[in-house]
C-alpha cells in the first residue's frame, strides 16, 4: 500500500521533471540547427564568420543530449540485447528487470559522482569563445544523471510491484485530451 | 617502478613531441635506474582535445601533457602574450626567451591559478606558423584582403587576420582538408609540418613566410606527481625536460629542410617577405598590442616584450 | 593481461543490460579490480568528450531532417517515385535503399548518421510495402556502412593524419571497395528476393505515371544536388550540410502544406530522443575505448599477431580477421589510433602498399560497426526500427557474406584499391 503511493508521487514527479526536460531538448535541437545555419549565412553571405557559433551549437547539443536521456531511459528506448526476457517466466522476469536496473542505478551513481567532480573542476576552464566557464556546459551530465537515477527508481518499485515494461509503455500512451506536458 | 607517469601528447609519432618524448622517457628511466616508468599516449588515446587532456592532468590521470597556447588559454587567457603576432623575431630570440626567466615566471602564476598545472619546460613544436593559401600569393598584407583564413578557434588569431581585412574563419582541425578542397576557406596559418602531415599541400600552393608566430611547446606536469619525488628524481626530470626540450628545439629545424623540399616538388612555392614587406606585415598586426592589454591586461604582453628584448640586447654579435 | 572488462561486457549485454551502460559498466569493474578506481573520472570525461564533436553534430541534424521527412510525406514522395521506376522489380524497395546509402556516402562520413538517417525514411516505408521490420533494418545497417568507404570519409581523414598517408589518395581507393560493396549488396538482394518471393511493389508504372511522380518528387530529389553543390561549391561543410538539408526539408514541407508549424514541436522532440540514444551511445563507446587503449590489450594483440609470421599473405588473413573483431567493440576513431601505427609500419617493412594497407584497414573496421554480435551501426538500426539487436544480426548474415567476400578480394588484389589513385597521380 505505501509502496503504491511512494510509486504514484514518485510517477507524478518525475512526470513533471521530464516534461521540463522534454520542452528543454526540443527547443535546444531547434536553436542549435538556427546557430549553425547563422554561421552558414554569416560567412558565406556576410564574409563575416562567427566565432562563437560552432562551440555554442556543441554545448547545446552536449545539454540536448544528457536532458533527453531520462526521457530515453523512461520509455526503455536503449539499445539492448533482450532475448532472455522473452525466454523467461514471469516471475523470473520481474527479478531480472529487477537487477538490470540494479546495474544501471548503479552505473548512473558513480557517473552522478564523478561527473559532479568533473564539472565543479569544469569551473577553472574557461569556454573558447564564449563568455561561460565550462561548468556551465559539465553540469547537463550530472542533472542528467540525477534525473534517470530517478527514473530507475520509479521503475523498480514498478517491478517490484509487478508492473511489466509492456504495460508501464502502454500506461504512458498519450491519452486523448491530454494536456500537452503530460504526455512524454 | 617507484613512479610511473602517463605522458601524452596529442600529435602523431611522426611529430618531434613524440621524439622529445622518447629522449625524456629514456633519459629518466636510465637516470632513475628504473625508478620512474614513463609511458608514452601519442595521439589522443587517454585524452582528445587540449582542454580535456588539461582537466586529465589537472586530476592527476595523466601526470605529463603537452600544449601549445591554444589549449592552455582555456586555463590561462593571459598566455596568448606568447601568440602576439610578430613577437619573437628568429629562432634563436625565441629560444633564448622561452628558456629564460620567462618560463619561471609563468610556471609561479599558473600554479597559483590552478594548484595543480606544473610548467616544465618550453619546446618547440613544428617551427613556425605561416600563412598558407590555395591559389592567391600572400607577400604582403594588403594581399590577405577579403581572403577566407583558416585560424583556430582563438580571438588573437582571429584579430590577426581581421587587421588585415581578410574574414578570419575558425574551422575544426578535421574539416580543414575538406573546406581547402572545396573553398569554403582559402587558405590557413600553420606550419610546414602541419600542412604536411594533414596533406594539406594537396591544394595549399603558396607559403608565405612571414613568420607571424613561433610555435612554443609547453610541456606540463602535474604538481602532486612533482612534489612527491625525492629530491634526487626532481632532479633527473627537470634534466630529462631539458634534454626534451632542446630535442624539440632542433627536430625541426632539421625535419623542414624534407618538409619545403616535398611541398616544392608537389608545385607549391615558397616566399619569403622582403625587409620592407616583412615589416608592412608587423606594422598590420601592430593594433593587436593594444587590443590584447585591453582584453587581458598589459602585465603579460609587457612581460613577454621584456624577455624577448633583454635577450635580442644580449645576442647581439660582439663588435 | 586483464580482459575483465571484455567478459563482463558481453555478460552484462547478454542478460539484456542496454548497451550504453554495458559499455561504462564493464571498464568500471576492470578498474576496481585493477585497483585504479581513480580512472573513473577518465570515464565520465571522456563519455562527455565522446559527444563533444562537431562532425558529430551532423547526427542530430540529418535525424532532425529525417523526420520531417518522414512528418510530412515526403517519404513518400520519394518511395513512389522510385516504384514508379523500380517497383515493379522484385525486391525494389531494398535495392533502393542500397542504392540510396550509395548516394548518401558522397554526402556524409559517418556509418551512424547514414544508418540513422536512411533507416527513419525507408525501414517504415519498406514495412509499408510489405517487407518483415527486421529484414528492412537489416539492410540498412548492412548498407549504411559504405558511407565511411566512399568518399568524403571522417575516419579516412583520421587515418591520414595518423599514418601520414595522402587524403585524396585515400578517398580515391575507397570508391571501387565501396562501390562493390554496394553492388555486391545489391546482387544478393536479387537473388534474395526471388529465392525469398520479396513484394514486388507495383505493376510496371506508365511513362506518364512515371512522370508525375518525379513532379510530385522533384523538390525532394534536389535535396542531394543542393548538399553537393552547397559542399563542392565551397559554400557549407559536410557537417553544416546537414543543417542546411534539415532547414531545407522543412521549407519544402511547410511551403507544400504537408506540414504546419503545430508539427515541429513534435518532430523536434522525437529527433532529440533518438539523437540522445545515440550519442549516448557513441559517447559511453568513447570511454570504453579509453580504458580499453589503457590496459594495453589491443598493442598485446598486435604484437602476438605479428610473432606468428611474417609472410604477408598469411599476415594479412590473421589481421583481417583481428580487426574485423576489433571493429565489434571499438569505434573505427579509436580503433585506428590505437592499432594504425602499430600495424602499419610491420606491413609495410613487408611490402605492402600503405594506401592499400589503409583501405583493408578502414574497411575492416566499418564493417566490424555492422558486424554482429556487436557493433554501434546494429545497436542504432535496433533502437530505430524497435527490433531486436540479435534478429537484425541472423537477417543480416547473407550481406556479412557479401562484406567479407568483398574484404577478401581487396586484401589479396591490390590492384583494386590502387588503380584509381595512381591514375588520379597519387603514387603509393
Ligand atoms: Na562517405
Ligand atoms: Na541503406
Amino acid at each position: 500500500m505505501g509502496l503504491n503511493l511512494l510509486r504514484s508521487g514518485l510517477r507524478r514527479l518525475n512526470l513533471g521533471l521530464l516534461s521540463v526536460a522534454k520542452y528543454l531538448s526540443l527547443t535546444l535541437v531547434a536553436v542549435m540547427t538556427l546557430v549553425i545555419l547563422l554561421q552558414v549565412v554569416c560567412r558565406y553571405v556576410f564574409n563575416d564568420a562567427l566565432a562563437w557559433t560552432e562551440e555554442a551549437g556543441r554545448y547545446m547539443m552536449v545539454w540536448m543530449t544528457f536532458i533527453a536521456l531520462p526521457i530515453v531511459c523512461y520509455k526503455g528506448q536503449h539499445a539492448a540485447l533482450d532475448f532472455f526476457s522473452h525466454l523467461l517466466w514471469r516471475r523470473t522476469r520481474y527479478l531480472l528487470e529487477i537487477v538490470l536496473y540494479t546495474l544501471i542505478m548503479v552505473v548512473l551513481f558513480f557517473a552522478l559522482e564523478k561527473s559532479w567532480l568533473f564539472a565543479s573542476k569544469g569551473a577553472r576552464i574557461f569556454a573558447t569563445s564564449l563568455p561561460i566557464t565550462k561548468y556551465w556546459v559539465y553540469l547537463s551530465m550530472p542533472i542528467g544523471f540525477g534525473l534517470s537515477m530517478l527514473v530507475y527508481v520509479e521503475l523498480i518499485l514498478d517491478a517490484i510491484t509487478g508492473l511489466l515494461p509492456e504495460r508501464r509503455q502502454a500506461q504512458l500512451q498519450a491519452q486523448p485530451g491530454q494536456a500537452l506536458w503530460k504526455q512524454l | 617502478a617507484d613512479f610511473t607517469f602517463n605522458l601524452v601528447h596529442l600529435s602523431n609519432t611522426d611529430d618531434e613531441d613524440y621524439d622529445g618524448a622518447l629522449v625524456f622517457k629514456d633519459y629518466v628511466e636510465s637516470h632513475s635506474n628504473g625508478r620512474i616508468a614513463v609511458q608514452l599516449y601519442p595521439g589522443g588515446q587517454l585524452c582528445g582535445a587540449p582542454v580535456e587532456c588539461i582537466e586529465s592532468l589537472q586530476s592527476n590521470l595523466i601526470q605529463i601533457f603537452q600544449a601549445t597556447t591554444g589549449g592552455v588559454s582555456n586555463v590561462f587567457p593571459e598566455i596568448q602574450a606568447l601568440d602576439v603576432p610578430y613577437m619573437f623575431p628568429s629562432d634563436r630570440v625565441a629560444e633564448c626567451a622561452l628558456g629564460g626567466p620567462l618560463v619561471g615566471e609563468l610556471r609561479e602564476e599558473v600554479l597559483k591559478r590552478t594548484g595543480s598545472m606544473r610548467l616544465m619546460t618550453i619546446g618547440n613544436t613544428g617551427g613556425w606558423r605561416n600563412f598558407a593559401t590555395v591559389s592567391k600569393q600572400i607577400k604582403s598584407p594588403a594581399d590577405v584582403k577579403g581572403m577566407k583564413i583558416r585560424t583556430i578557434n582563438s580571438p588573437i588569431q582571429m584579430e590577426l587576420v581581421k587587421n588585415m581585412g581578410g574574414t578570419p574563419t575558425p574551422i575544426g582541425w578535421s574539416e580543414v582538408y575538406t573546406s581547402l578542397a572545396t573553398g569554403v576557406i582559402e587558405g590557413t596559418k600553420n606550419g610546414i609540418t602541419d600542412i604536411m602531415s594533414a596533406k594539406l599541400n594537396e591544394h595549399i600552393k603558396y607559403i608565405t613566410l612571414d613568420g607571424h608566430g613561433y610555435m612554443g611547446s609547453m610541456w606540463w606536469m602535474n604538481q602532486d606527481a612533482f612534489a612527491e619525488l625525492p629530491d634526487d628524481l626532481k632532479q633527473v626530470v627537470d634534466d630529462g625536460f631539458d634534454a626534451l626540450r632542446w630535442t624539440t628545439i632542433v627536430m625541426p629545424k632539421r625535419r623542414q629542410i624534407e618538409a619545403y623540399e616535398a611541398f616544392k616538388k608537389g608545385g607549391g612555392t615558397v616566399y619569403t617577405p622582403s625587409e620592407q614587406e616583412k615589416a608592412e606585415f608587423v606594422k598590420a598586426a601592430e593594433p593587436i598590442h593594444k587590443w590584447f592589454s585591453d582584453q587581458y591586461g598589459s602585465k603579460w604582453q609587457d612581460t613577454v616584450e621584456n624577455a624577448v628584448n633583454s635577450c635580442e640586447a644580449s645576442l647581439k654579435p660582439a663588435g | 593481461m586483464s580482459l575483465a572488462f571484455f567478459w563482463v561486457l558481453l555478460a552484462s549485454m547478454a542478460i539484456g543490460l542496454p548497451v550504453a551502460f554495458a559499455m561504462l559498466l564493464a571498464p568500471g569493474i576492470s578498474l576496481v579490480l585493477e585497483g585504479k578506481e581513480a580512472f573513473f573520472l577518465m570515464l565520465t570525461q571522456r563519455l562527455y568528450n565522446g559527444i563533444d564533436s562537431f562532425p558529430l553534430m551532423a547526427v542530430p541534424f540529418f535525424m532532425l531532417a529525417g523526420e520531417i521527412m518522414n512528418r510530412s510525406g515526403i517519404t513518400l514522395g520519394l518511395v513512389n517515385f522510385s516504384q514508379a521506376f523500380i517497383g515493379h522489380l522484385r525486391g525494389g524497395l531494398a535495392q533502393i535503399n542500397i542504392l540510396s546509402s550509395m548516394l548518401f556516402a558522397g554526402l556524409s562520413g559517418s556509418a551512424v548518421a547514414d544508418c540513422s538517417t536512411l533507416g527513419k525514411m525507408l525501414i517504415p516505408a519498406m514495412e509499408q510495402n510489405g517487407y518483415s521490420r527486421k529484414f528492412a533494418a537489416a539492410v540498412t545497417a548492412a548498407s549504411s556502412i559504405i558511407g565511411p568507404i566512399i568518399p568524403p570519409s571522417g575516419i579516412m581523414i583520421l587515418y591520414a593524419y595518423v599514418m601520414n598517408v595522402s587524403v585524396g589518395g585515400l578517398f580515391a581507393a575507397g570508391i571501387v571497395p565501396g562501390a562493390m560493396i554496394g553492388g555486391g549488396m545489391m546482387a544478393m538482394t536479387w537473388l534474395l528476393a526471388k529465392r525469398r518471393n520479396y513484394p514486388v511493389a507495383a505493376e510496371k508504372a506508365s511513362w506518364k505515371q512515371r512522370g508525375k511522380a518525379t513532379k510530385e518528387a522533384f523538390w525532394p530529389l534536389m535535396t542531394p544536388v543542393i548538399l553537393l553543390g552547397g559542399i563542392l561549391s565551397g559554400i557549407f561543410t559536410p557537417t553544416e550540410a546537414a543543417a542546411v538539408s534539415a532547414a531545407y526539408a522543412l521549407v519544402i514541407s511547410l511551403i507544400s502544406r504537408e506540414m504546419t508549424w503545430k508539427d515541429l514541436p513534435g518532430v523536434l522532440y522525437d529527433t532529440a530522443k533518438s539523437s540522445a540514444v545515440i550519442l549516448f551511445l557513441v559517447g559511453s563507446a568513447v570511454a570504453f575505448s579509453s580504458v580499453v587503449s589503457l590496459s594495453g590489450t589491443p598493442q598485446k594483440i598486435a604484437h602476438l599477431v605479428l610473432e606468428v609470421t611474417h609472410n604477408p599473405l598469411l599476415l594479412l588473413l590473421i589481421i583481417n580477421i583481428v580487426l574485423l573483431i576489433v571493429g565489434m567493440f571499438l569505434d573505427a576513431g579509436p580503433a585506428i589510433l590505437i592499432l594504425g601505427p602499430i600495424l602499419g609500419p610491420v606491413l609495410m617493412q613487408n611490402g605492402i602498399d600503405p594506401l592499400h594497407f589503409a583501405i583493408v584497414m578502414c574497411v575492416n573496421l566499418t564493417i566490424g560497426l555492422a558486424t554482429p554480435p556487436m557493433g554501434l551501426v546494429l545497436f542504432v538500426a535496433s533502437s530505430i526500427s524497435n527490433t531486436r539487436v540479435e534478429t537484425i544480426a541472423r537477417e543480416m548474415l547473407p550481406y556479412l557474406a557479401v562484406h567479407i567476400a568483398v574484404i577478401a578480394l581487396i586484401t589479396y588484389i591490390p590492384a583494386l584499391t590502387l588503380t584509381l589513385p595512381r591514375l588520379f597521380g597519387f603514387a603509393g
